[in-house]
C-alpha cells in the first residue's frame, strides 16, 4: 500500500495510460490508424507486419473497446475489411498520446 | 523500479512513434509498384519518338502511357496491397497537384494545337520556348525542360530577342525534314523559315 502510494507521488500520470493502446502492436495500429481516414485490412497487415491472426485479434480488442469501427462488406465475390477509428478512438490516442508525453516531462533527470 | 520502467518506454516509443513518418510511408507503400516509372518512361519515349517525326498522333502515347499506370494501379496494385483512404492534409496536397497537371496537360494541348489552328498567333506566344525550337515537335520536350526556372527565364530572354529578330532560328536547307518542322513554327508567327542570307544552292 505505502509503496504503490510512493509510486503513483513518483509519476502522478502514470495510472492515467490507457493500457488497452499501451500494448505495443494496438498502439501501432492504432497510430496507422490515426493518420488516415481508413483503411482495410490487407493495407494495415502489410504496413503493420503483422499476421492474419494476430492482426484479427488486436482488432477485436480495439472494437470490443469501442476504438475501431469494422465494416465488412463483398467486392465482387471476395470478403472486403474496411477499419477506420470511431470519434473516441481518435480522442482516446490523443489523449494517450498526452499522458505519455506528460509521463516523460514528470520523469527526474 | 517504474521510473526504469518509464524510461525503457520513452526509449522505445521515441524511436518508434513518428505519425508523420508512419503517413509517408503509407503514401510512399503506394508507388513501390513501379507504374509511376513505367509511366514517365513512357512519357520520355513517347517525347523522343515525337521529337524525331512530326507525326501529331505520337503525342498520344502520353495518353496511353496514362491509361496504362491508372488501369494497372487498379487491376494489379490495390487487389495486391490493399486499400487506403488518407487524412485531410493528404487530400488537399492531391487536390493541388492534381490543379498543377490539369493546368500543365492543358497548357500542354494548346501549345501543339495552336500552331496548326491557323490562327495569326502574336510573336511572344505563350510559351517562351515555342520562339526559340526550330522543331515543331521538340516542343513538349522544350515544355518540360522549361519548368525549370533558370532555364525558362533564359528562354524568355531568348523569345524577346527572337522576336525583335536578333537571333535567327538554325536553318537547314538541305533537311526537308528541319524545313517541314520549321514550316509549322512559322505558320505560328515565331520562326522566319527563310533567312537573310540565302544559300547559293537555293537560289
Amino acid at each position: 500500500m505505502t509503496d504503490s502510494k510512493a509510486r503513483s507521488d513518483e509519476l502522478p500520470s502514470i495510472p492515467k495510460i490507457d493500457k488497452i493502446i499501451h500494448e505495443p502492436a494496438r498502439l501501432m495500429i492504432m497510430a496507422h490508424l490515426f493518420v488516415v481516414e481508413s483503411v482495410d485490412f490487407l493495407f494495415l497487415q502489410r504496413q503493420t507486419g503483422l499476421t492474419w491472426g494476430n492482426l484479427s485479434s488486436h482488432l477485436s480488442k480495439l472494437e470490443a473497446a469501442g476504438y475501431i469501427d469494422v465494416e465488412k462488406e463483398f467486392v465482387g465475390k471476395k470478403p472486403h475489411t474496411m477499419l477506420h477509428l470511431t470519434d473516441k478512438g481518435r480522442t482516446a490516442f490523443q489523449e494517450y498520446r498526452q499522458s505519455m508525453k506528460q509521463v516523460f516531462e514528470d520523469l527526474p533527470e | 523500479m517504474v521510473i526504469k520502467m518509464a524510461r525503457n518506454i520513452n526509449l522505445r516509443m521515441t524511436g518508434k512513434i513518428n505519425l508523420k513518418e508512419i503517413e509517408r510511408k503509407a503514401w510512399m507503400s503506394y508507388f513501390e509498384d513501379g507504374l509511376w516509372d513505367i509511366f514517365m518512361g513512357l512519357l520520355m519515349l513517347t517525347t523522343g519518338i515525337r521529337s524525331l517525326t512530326d507525326n501529331v498522333w505520337f503525342t498520344l502515347g502520353i495518353f496511353a502511357a496514362l491509361l496504362i499506370s491508372v488501369i494497372g494501379k487498379k487491376l494489379i496494385t490495390i487487389p495486391r496491397i490493399g486499400r487506403v483512404k488518407f487524412g485531410p492534409a493528404r487530400k488537399v496536397k492531391q487536390k493541388k497537384l492534381a490543379a498543377v497537371l490539369i493546368v500543365s496537360v492543358l497548357a500542354t494541348l494548346a501549345l501543339l494545337l495552336l500552331p496548326h489552328s491557323g490562327l495569326a498567333l502574336p510573336k511572344i506566344s505563350i510559351s517562351p520556348i515555342n520562339g526559340y525550337l526550330d522543331c515543331g515537335g521538340l516542343r513538349p520536350a522544350g515544355i518540360l525542360h522549361g519548368f525549370r526556372a533558370p532555364v525558362r527565364i533564359w528562354l524568355v530572354v531568348c523569345d524577346i530577342r527572337g522576336a525583335l529578330g536578333t537571333v535567327r532560328q538554325p536553318h537547314r536547307p538541305n533537311s526537308a525534314h528541319g524545313f517541314r518542322n520549321c514550316h509549322s513554327a512559322h505558320r505560328a508567327g515565331l520562326v522566319d523559315p527563310f533567312p537573310a542570307q540565302v544559300s547559293p544552292t537555293r537560289r
